[in-house]
């Protein structure tokens, strides 16, 4: 606890409660789903067995992201609703427009490239394509954010 | 990235005695957006733009002007 105390003090406490959000959702996704997409490409082929274990594995990666957010921002923000103005409105459109471009570059790198081939069309290995388009454009949002904070918008 | 809105707001908090949460409190903003806009990376909106001036006791133009 103490380790987080001092991380507060010396580091954090220059951001808002905002942009402290930002970079703790930001932190949660690149350590959740890169795990989930290695769990899946480690049997070589890329493909989860069945239907039902995608799902499952799909739900512990969503669920352990909300709760390493959840957990993190408690520590940090120390349960305090954080206080949004128009700054931080302005900063999280910019982000979401950065996200909403993320999504068809991120496909059309992906669906054009050897990545499509190597799935051999199959449906399962087409979703989990999709859902690194979506978790692309998710991390493009929370970088954008914690980028706008520091060099202004 | 270079600002064309510029603004006296750190002198004119000074010379009031005011601190950056004082202010951020009086305009309803946080107090980060405030050390934004005094560091000129953030240029605010016409709204909170006349709420820092009226909080400052002076004009819009007294305190924000644009330079090209």
């Amino acid at each position: 606890m103490s380790v987080i105390r001092y991380i507060h003090m010396s580091f954090f406490s220059l951001f808002s409660a905002r942009e402290k959000s930002a970079w703790i959702s930001l932190f949660a996704v690149v350590t959740i789903w890169p795990f989930f997409f290695y769990s899946l490409m480690s049997d070589q082929t890329g493909m989860p067995k069945t239907l039902l274990g995608f799902i499952i594995s799909l739900l512990l990666a969503m669920s352990g992201e909300l709760m390493l957010d959840v957990v993190l921002n408690l520590l940090v923000n120390r349960g305090k609703k954080p206080k949004k103005d128009e700054r931080d409105q302005a900063i999280e459109l910019m982000a979401l427009r950065n996200a909403y471009y993320t999504v068809p570059t991120a496909a059309a790198i992906i669906f054009f490239g050897p990545a499509i081939q190597y799935f051999n069309h199959a449906y399962l290995g087409t979703v989990q394509l999709f859902l690194l388009c979506f978790i692309t454009a998710e991390m493009a949002k929370y970088l954008s954010q914690v980028i706008y904070y520091r060099r202004g918008v | 990235m270079s600002f064309a809105v510029r603004n006296v707001l750190k002198e004119l908090r000074a010379e009031l005695n005011l601190t950056q949460q004082d202010l951020a409190d009086a305009v309803g903003v946080t107090r980060q957006t405030i050390i934004a806009i005094e560091g000129e990376k953030y240029a605010p909106s016409l709204e909170l733009a006349f709420k820092l001036a009226k909080a400052c006791k002076k004009t819009l133009e007294q305190v924000f002007t644009y330079t090209k």
